[in-house]
């Protein structure tokens, strides 16, 4: 009855295997969980944020865990896009497993300047676009719906494959968002990126973060993301990759049902490097039990009469 | 990674030797490694917690941890027989070389955790238990041992949080012992005793794990002395493996350029002299 199951995905032209994928940050380029999962098992991963040069990121500590979620501000810390083609990318053709790029600038002039570093590279199947960290300075595109649709504009213009715009969801009205980045040419939308939030040490009366303020993940706001991605989802017509939160199948599957033709994994990783595996696993057995005979089945059937 | 518990038992006040079965992973562990454990199937708390591996043990792996949060405290109410979820060994343990002596192991309250299995590294003990020709009851007497300088010094608050002096002493090594308000060995901080040691007799290698303060006071002293030292450090983890870049500290390298480097891939041991102490300490 499983193999009957059809679970591939195809987002915006990037096929994957099924529609759960690593997200930004949280995995890497791969190669440290290699030895722990079967990475070939995942839908995509999506590599941590790239920028033009090399980002030292935020002063420690960098990381607190709240009830049922965890607080980061890494600042955006990475190897810079050269580093990114001579080192990671090239052992990443072998992975047996899409491979996204997600980049960050500053302002436009940068985000351009590394989507052109990027033209022509092999084993890149999609690039996304992060307009939402909350732990850097620079221009917040995603809080302003213009600067979004111009960025993708000018990012789309270099760029031949598929792009997906990650949004945040500290906005007024996520779908004015979305909808600015489908009009700027992006090909997908993924959210949600990290909440802005933070967290005192009561005896010191000093943050927790060294960087006072983070973004909260984990299970904490998947409720939130839930909300998010059924509204964006109904509001554009592209499609919609949800996160925030996911820890298990069931998580996977209200994304889907809400309106997710892709699901992507972050703190879940740190908590269970296994936890992707497990989801394609469970949304196999989802999907047989309940008469599906395809994962797209599933997307936006959400019944909110 | 599901290991079953073979033992947790409270051996000082709100300290826990846990003793869990993961022979096979743990059969490559090096010394200042640790593993990383899931302590709740919940989402509370969600990360996993460090702990340095503590011993080996034939088939069997050791860790010592003292109590301070959610995280431990479940661990400790886990009984025999009960399944953990553990991810490791991880990161870079010490580095040790062959021939130069004395060793000077220096521990500071918990920071012993780690250093009895450097210790029985150093003693060659844990090639025996690797091979598994240790009897668990009588564990070290029926062993042929190295015989090498090691000289370890303990220091903690008070005589009932000196831990480990037993196995240390059985392992051949000298022990000296510092408590803060003198209830046993010398009155004062194992800072003190170490920096005798090394007036009497210049170390070849230092080891220290410990409080900050401490390990920050200890690789002052083997600078001034220009003997290596090696800590075990510190921070709060995510993923524990090296991808999410959250528990970094700055670290100068050879080239003199400081940068960030993560606990817990690069490290949790350092060269003593590449931390840049003062932002690490201002930091936590
Ligand atoms: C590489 C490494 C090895 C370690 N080995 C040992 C060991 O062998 N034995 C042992 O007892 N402890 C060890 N620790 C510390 C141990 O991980 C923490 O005490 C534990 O994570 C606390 O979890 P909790 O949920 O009980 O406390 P929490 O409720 O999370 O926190 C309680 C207090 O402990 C602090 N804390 C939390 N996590 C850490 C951390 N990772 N490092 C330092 N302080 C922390 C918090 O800031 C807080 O003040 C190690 C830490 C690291 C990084
Ligand atoms: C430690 C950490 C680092 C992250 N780094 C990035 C990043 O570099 N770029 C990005 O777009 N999102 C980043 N994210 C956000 C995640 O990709 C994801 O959108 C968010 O954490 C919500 O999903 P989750 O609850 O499953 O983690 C990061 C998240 C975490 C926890
Ligand atoms: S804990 Fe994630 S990089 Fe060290």
């Amino acid at each position: 009855m499983r193999e009957s199951v059809d679970l591939t995905t195809n987002l915006a032209g990037i096929r994957m295997r099924n529609p759960v994928m690593a997200a930004s940050g949280t995995f890497g380029y791969g190669e440290e969980y290699a030895s722990l999962i079967d990475v070939k098992k995942i839908g995509a991963i999506v590599l941590k944020s790239v920028t033009l040069k090399p980002r030292d990121g935020n002063v420690p500590p960098r990381l607190v865990e709240t009830p049922a979620g965890l607080l980061n501000a890494i600042g955006i810390h990475n190897i810079g896009v050269e580093a990114l083609k001579a080192e990671k990318l090239p052992g990443l053709r072998d992975a047996g497993t899409p491979v996204i790029v997600n980049i960050w600038g500053e302002n436009v002039n940068e985000f351009v300047k590394v989507i052109e570093a990027l033209e022509d590279v092999e084993g890149i199947a999609g690039i996304e676009v992060n307009l939402s960290c909350p732990n850097v300075g620079g221009t917040l595109f995603a809080q302003d719906a213009a600067a979004a649709e111009g960025l993708l504009e000018n990012v789309r213009k270099k760029c031949a494959l598929p792009l997906i715009a990650k949004l945040s969801p500290q906005v007024t009205d996520i779908t004015l968002i979305a909808k600015a980045c489908e009009d700027g040419g992006a090909d997908a939308i993924s959210l949600i990126n990290s909440f802005p939030a933070m967290a005192i040490d009561v005896e010191t009366k000093r943050p927790l973060l060294g960087n006072v303020t983070g973004g909260l993940s984990g299970p904490a706001i998947k409720p939130i993301a839930v909300k998010m991605v059924w509204e964006v989802s109904k509001a554009v017509k592209i499609p919609v990759v949800g996160m925030g939160g996911i820890m298990s199948a069931s998580d996977a599957i209200e994304f889907m049902l809400a309106g997710a033709k892709a699901v992507a994994v972050g703190t879940a990783n740190f908590v269970n490097p296994r936890t992707a595996e497990e989801i394609v696993n469970g949304i196999g057995n989802y999907l047989a039990k309940n008469g599906f005979s395809s994962v797209s089945q599933i997307v936006g059937v959400l019944d909110a009469r | 990674m599901k290991q079953k518990i073979l033992s947790n038992e409270e051996i000082a006040p709100g300290i826990f030797r846990m003793v869990v079965n993961m022979w096979k992973e743990a059969q490559k562990a090096c010394p200042g490694q640790f593993v990383h454990i899931r302590c709740s199937s919940s989402n509370d708390p969600l990360l996993r917690r460090p702990l340095s591996i503590h011993e080996l043990i034939p088939e069997t792996v050791g860790v010592l941890y003292r109590v301070v949060g959610k995280g431990t405290d479940l661990l400790s109410k886990k009984k025999r027989g009960d399944v953990l979820d553990i991810i490791g060994p991880l990161g870079c343990g010490f580095r040790t070389k062959p021939a130069v002596e004395p060793v000077v192991i220096v521990a500071g309250g918990m920071g012993v955790a780690p250093l009895l299995f450097l210790a029985q590294s150093l003693m060659n003990v844990d090639r025996h238990m690797r091979a598994k020709q240790a009897l668990p009851q009588n564990r070290l007497a029926s062993l042929p041992l190295q015989r090498r300088d090691v000289r370890v010094l303990i220091g903690a608050k008070t005589r009932e949080f000196i831990l480990c002096e037993e196995e240390f002493t059985k392992l051949g090594c000298s022990v000296d012992i510092a408590t803060d308000d003198g209830s046993y060995g010398q009155e004062g901080y194992v800072s003190s005793l170490f920096e005798e040691s090394i007036r009497k007799k210049k170390a070849g290698q230092v080891f220290a794990c410990g409080p900050n303060a401490m390990l920050r006071e200890i690789a002052a002293m083997s600078a001034r002395r220009a003997v290596e030292c090696h800590v075990s450090l510190e921070s709060r983890m995510g993923c524990g493996v090296g991808v999410c870049l959250g528990c970094v500290i700055k670290t100068k390298g050879k080239d003199g350029i400081s940068g960030y480097r993560r606990v817990c891939r690069d490290g949790p041991v350092f060269d003593a002299q590449t931390v840049l102490w003062d932002e690490f300490i201002s930091r936590l």
